[in-house]
């Protein structure tokens, strides 16, 4: 594999600049957060959430954006080689790659030698033939944090729908590559919270939280940067002026843009059958815990459905 | 005759609790199946009111194993005093004074092992992780992080073919911007649209499901939540709502703080800006150096698997200990100079090993 020596000192060093800030950034921000004296669990996550994204989409993507949409602009004579398009695929490529093999190596090292470490560091001074008994296994094992300990996930998962979507035009593989990476998450999550950490305080949860706002945020933006990429970055229109440009752009954009907007608004938040359930479980509570009144019976309730309709008890869920 | 009918009022009572307190009994005439256990009684809606979850191999329990756990914790955390008094211990407060080196519920090994074997199974796709156990064994928040990832994953399976056609396209094209770029580009964005929208309403049924509808308002203060009890004067602060005591901590207070985290979050944000810039800026400049040289030279400086390890090993062993020496190695690897990093390395680790020895030192 011929590799230019010049590419590869500042992608390395990028790699390692990346992995420095996200390290100081996870601390600071934390420090910040309890600082700012929040009076629930749910502001304290999502005031975390924001200043995580904020800081992390710019230290995360922004070799990228530059690499799409900056260097063209700011380096004289022949900036990219072989155009600014392939040279953001393979910035896409190494980043993305870099990060799921260190994230996956990183996540399961870590986890196992915090365990070892403390192992070792409790067995100072004990006698040789002495076992640990099972509770003082778990004990060395590590705390998987209420809400750390998901959010970490999350995170981490956010920015690779990030990498998978934000850029498509340019790197097709990402959603292959984070298909096999998730295959392997699953699994490493999983082995991660059975086999190295203490058995976690259980706690319930009503939705993800502000991590869909943010899921939400990044699919919204890709449509931009994805048209950008095509009609500006590619070569495919390098030949049209740039009033056909910026109206294809504008075109592209909005088309998709409002099919988003209307899937959203047309589909249902939730399935017929989950929302009759709830209105169920919302009738039971409120006559056995509230003691509420039965209704008075409708009048002309009794009359039968005409066309000889049977109603079941189970109707068919149809699909919105 | 009677008999009857006190089994059958029983049974009403018993299925208007598992209604009232979901987490014993997630109430799920959608999907009753998860729940049921078709021995002993008539009624298929009542199916749900006779799962019994296995504590061992001979012992049932109507309460999940984490609603055991669940319960514990509330015994002990409940304060001392009141209506349903408990042991008032502070547990989170009595690690942090030391009293306490840890706490935590043990793993239930026959169930922690049953959930491996079927979660950890390498022909189980992402949609086919066992959810329920999931969430029987380790509570509702984690569940569901792992039922998001399931559906993410198995949208991405989705993403994933469309992403290998247009591959496979541009490869045969020959050039990363093909025909079907634009096409794939869109495909991508409306993709990430329906996943979303599917995974919204997957959310409110696992939130029906596991009884968990409601949960947020009953959110109760942060531990680490702070504030004054008493005014300048000396009062007692109440609330302005109901008039019990409580603590305040001021608006104003409050507003300054978030601004200063702000303010420090973009400082730190213009910090990553100008780092990443340089970078690229020393890329640029060592490209045209590197690419003057080439054409001088008529060659390009290859990259080879060896270097590839060497640099792999030299990071590994700069990772374990930052040391002078092994930079200097890897500054040499770097520079294309393996003979004479190897050189230099030999040389410098015997000259150290010759100085260290104790017969050297004065």
């Amino acid at each position: 594999v011929n590799v230019e020596l010049g590419g590869l000192i500042p992608a390395v060093l990028q790699s390692v600049s990346i992995a420095v800030f996200s390290a100081t950034w996870k601390l600071v921000s934390l420090q910040l957060t309890v600082f700012e004296n929040h009076r629930t669990d749910t502001a304290f996550e999502d005031s975390l959430i924001v200043k995580t994204f904020s800081f992390e989409f710019v230290n995360k993507y922004a070799a990228c954006f530059y690499a799409a949409f900056a260097k063209k602009y700011l380096v004289s004579g022949e900036s990219c080689d072989p155009s600014c398009f392939d040279e953001l695929a393979t910035t896409l490529g190494t980043l993305f790659v870099v990060e799921l093999a260190v994230g996956n190596a990183g996540e399961v090292w870590g986890a196992f030698s915090a365990k070892k470490k403390r192992e070792v560091a409790e067995s100072v001074g004990v006698a040789p033939d002495r076992k640990m008994s099972q509770v003082e296994k778990q004990y060395t094992a590590e705390t998987f944090d209420k809400m750390l300990g998901t959010f970490r996930n999350y995170q981490e998962m956010a920015f690779q729908f990030g990498y998978a979507t934000l850029f498509s035009a340019a790197f097709p593989l990402a959603p292959v590559l984070a298909y096999m990476n998730n295959f392997v998450e699953i699994r490493v999550d999983g082995w991660k919270l059975l086999q190295c950490s203490r058995r976690p305080e259980p706690s319930g949860c009503e939705d993800i939280g502000a991590w869909y706002g943010i899921l939400d945020l990044i699919s919204t933006i890709s449509v931009v940067t994805n048209g950008l990429l095509i009609f500006f970055v590619a070569t495919s229109y390098e030949d049209v002026s740039w009033t056909h440009r910026f109206t294809l752009f504008l075109v592209f954009e909005h088309v998709l843009l409002a099919a988003k907007l209307s899937a959203a608004a047309l589909v249902p938040d939730q399935s017929r059958s989950t929302e009759i359930q709830g209105a169920r479980q919302l009738f039971i509570a409120s006559k056995v815990i509230e003691n509420a009144p039965d209704d008075e019976p409708e009048f002309g309730a009794e009359k039968e459905a005409e066309g000889g309709f049977d109603i079941l008890d189970g109707d068919d869920d149809p699909m919105f | 005759m009677f008999g009857l009918c006190f089994s059958f009022f029983s049974l009403q009572i018993v299925l208007g609790l598992a209604f009232v307190y979901p987490p014993l009994a997630p109430l799920s005439r959608v999907r009753p199946s998860p729940h049921a256990n078709n021995e002993t009684q008539p009624n298929p809606n009542q199916l749900i009111l006779y799962k019994r979850y296995k504590l061992s191999s001979t012992i049932d329990s109507p309460f999940r194993n984490v609603d055991r756990v669940k319960l514990i914790n509330a015994i002990f955390q409940q304060p001392a005093t009141g209506d349903v008094p408990g042991c008032g211990f502070e547990l989170s407060r009595l690690q942090e004074k030391g009293c306490l080196l840890g706490y935590f519920s043990l793993h239930d090994m026959p169930n922690k092992i049953a959930l491996e074997k079927k979660w950890f199974a390498i022909n189980s796709l992402p949609h086919q992780q066992p959810i329920e156990q999931i969430k029987d064994y380790f509570g509702e928040k984690i569940a569901l992080y792992f039922g998001w990832l399931g559906v993410y994953t198995t949208f991405l399976g989705y993403a994933s073919a469309a992403a290998l056609v247009a591959y496979a396209w541009s490869a045969a094209e020959g050039r990363t911007d093909s025909l079907v770029t634009p096409y794939f580009a869109s495909f991508m964005a409306l993709w990430s649209t329906v996943f979303l929208e599917a995974w919204k309403r997957q959310e409110a049924t696992y939130r029906v499901e596991w009884g968990m509808a409601g949960f947020e308002q009953l959110e109760s203060t942060r531990p680490a939540y702070w504030g004054f009890q008493r005014t300048k004067e000396g009062a007692q602060v109440t609330s302005h709502v109901d008039g019990a005591p409580t603590v305040h901590f001021p608006a104003a207070e409050s507003v300054k703080r978030k601004v200063l985290g702000n303010v420090v979050t973009a400082a730190f944000i213009v910090v990553v800006c100008v780092v990443v810039f340089s970078i690229f800026g020393l890329k640029n400049t060592m490209q045209s150096a590197l690419s003057k040289k080439a054409t001088e030279q008529n060659t390009i400086l290859p990259f080879s698997s060896f270097d590839c390890s060497v640099l792999f090993f030299c990071f590994f062993s700069l990772e374990r200990r930052f040391r002078f020496d092994r930079l200097c190695v890897c500054v040499c690897c770097l520079l294309r100079f393996p003979r004479a990093a190897l050189l230099f390395y030999i040389c410098f680790q015997t000259s150290r090993t010759v100085l260290s020895s104790p017969s050297c030192r004065p």
